[in-house]
């Protein structure tokens, strides 16, 4: 059946929640609900291009209640990418696909060390001052800035765009 | 603790946090040793200060250390903040004074600024404050100057009164104690209490604390810190009013306080020690700033790889 289609009328209540059946690429799962899209906008997916992107918004789950997945076309993403993920979800699970095959599956994970991803959020510190590229320690929960050395939690801080 | 000097060898000093409890322990023995025996240790060796907002004290304090060593200092006093008024990065300005010196104690008004600059250069960069982040040989002449009085920094019952929130210096100091088991007392008007992310590293230290906003539960203590409640931090002036003599100590409060309680700021104060506490036994805050001398020339001597 080509994936594409609608599915026939009797299928249509067992398929509500299904989206798009990814061949090759990357689908990241276990967003919290209606994150997806934040995770779209910092990955920038959105810019036009041949491959498919399929977001599924407030999906039923048994692990979450509700989730969020995106599914990428032919995607390969960095670990900057992965790290963003993290940030935005820190219990999302990336299965890179090939062909329908699961090639690899993971849980994305905050790094201990994370640079140029974050905005300090002190209008005082030295990287919202001068050239200086952020760079903030995670552990525990906790982000601090390496140079102003103000802790935050993971709500209180910006990805830069 | 001896302390042979070549585990500093080349490290910046940038924040009272990069410190082990053994990094504390070898720095105020150095001091110590120094202050018994000076020497001449750093003939030879170029000091550049670059100060992007003014500080006498500290500025005069390092330039006497250095001086003191044998060593020779070049001060960017001024041209520090024209440099600021030229846009120039920091990390550029260490960067040019790297070329001239063999260390350099950076001053400046932004967070961070003092990393940042050490980052970019091969020599030791020393923080001489950066914003309101750290000022770590503050902190260290501040453990140094309480060693002193009390004979050892162990197990020592410590006030901290007036601005606990703003106050860079005892964010620092609280931090730095935390190795010694201590028990604290912050006494503050509620608007300046300690911050909360400080109290949840003295608790994840396992350091017990009060807080508190009365004078009187500073006085049964070993130190008491005193430290200046600014009018500008009250966007509320009456609520300023109401409490800006609640908080001055005077030689009256001192009178059944223990004979080994000493008083410590870390100056200039205004009016927050009355002048009548100097002629008590309880005063060590010119002491403690007499410290700067011995800690900052221990600072130059470990990280340019030279012990006593």
């Amino acid at each position: 059946m080509n994936p594409t289609q609608l599915p026939a009328q009797k299928d249509l209540s067992e398929r509500a929640y299904r989206v798009y059946s990814l061949a090759t690429g990357v689908v990241i799962d276990h967003i919290p609900a209606r994150k997806a899209l934040q995770v779209v906008e910092v990955l920038g997916l959105a810019t036009p291009g041949e491959s498919i992107l399929a977001v599924g918004i407030n999906l039923d789950s048994k692990k979450m209640g509700r989730k969020d997945v995106i599914k990428i076309e032919h995607a390969n993403l960095t670990d900057a990418g992965y790290h963003k993920i993290a940030l935005i979800a820190p219990e999302a699970t990336i299965n890179i696909l090939q062909d329908h095959k699961i090639l690899k599956k993971f849980r994305v994970e905050i790094p201990a060390d994370l640079r140029g991803l974050l905005v300090c959020p002190a209008g005082n510190c030295i990287t919202n001052r001068e050239p200086v590229e952020s760079r903030f320690h995670y552990a525990h929960g906790r982000l601090t800035c390496h140079f102003c050395e103000r802790r935050y939690t993971l709500e209180e801080v910006n990805l830069r765009v | 603790m001896g302390c042979d000097g070549k585990a500093f060898a080349g490290r910046s000093v940038i924040s009272i946090r990069d410190f082990s409890k053994d990094d504390i322990l070898a720095v105020l023995d150095v001091a110590e040793r120094l202050e018994k025996n000076p020497q001449t240790l750093l003939a030879g060796k170029l000091l550049a200060t670059l100060f992007f907002e003014p500080s006498t004290r500290t500025r005069l304090s390092f330039e006497s250390a250095m001086t003191r060593l044998g060593g020779r200092v070049i001060s960017v006093a001024e041209g520090g903040a024209s440099s600021l008024a030229k846009g120039e990065t920091v990390r550029d300005a260490a960067r040019m004074a790297e070329k001239y010196a063999d260390v350099l104690v950076i001053r400046h008004p932004v967070d961070g600024a003092a990393r940042a600059a050490a980052e970019a250069v091969a020599v030791p960069v020393i923080n001489g404050g950066d914003g309101a982040n750290q000022h770590p040989t503050q902190t260290l002449l501040d453990l140094y100057a309480i060693q002193k009085c009390q004979g050892r920094l162990d197990r020592l019952t410590v006030a901290m009164v007036g601005d606990l929130k703003y106050g860079r210096t005892v964010h620092s100091l609280a931090l730095a104690l935390r190795f010694f088991s201590p028990k604290f007392i912050f006494v503050s008007p509620p608007s300046l209490r300690m911050p909360a992310d400080i109290l949840e590293e003295l608790e994840d230290a396992h350091v017990g604390y009060e807080e508190a906003d009365l004078l009187q539960k500073a006085l049964a203590t070993d130190i008491i810190y005193m430290t200046r409640i600014q009018k500008e931090r009250f966007p509320d002036k009456d609520e300023y009013e109401k409490v800006k003599d609640a908080f001055v100590l005077d030689a009256a409060a001192l009178a059944d306080a223990k004979p080994t309680l000493r008083v410590l700021h870390p100056l200039p104060r205004v009016n927050e020690i009355a002048a009548d506490v100097d002629r008590t036994p309880h005063a060590f805050y010119f002491e403690q700033a007499g410290c700067g001398i011995p800690v900052r020339q221990a600072l130059l001597c470990l990280v340019l790889g030279v012990a006593p």
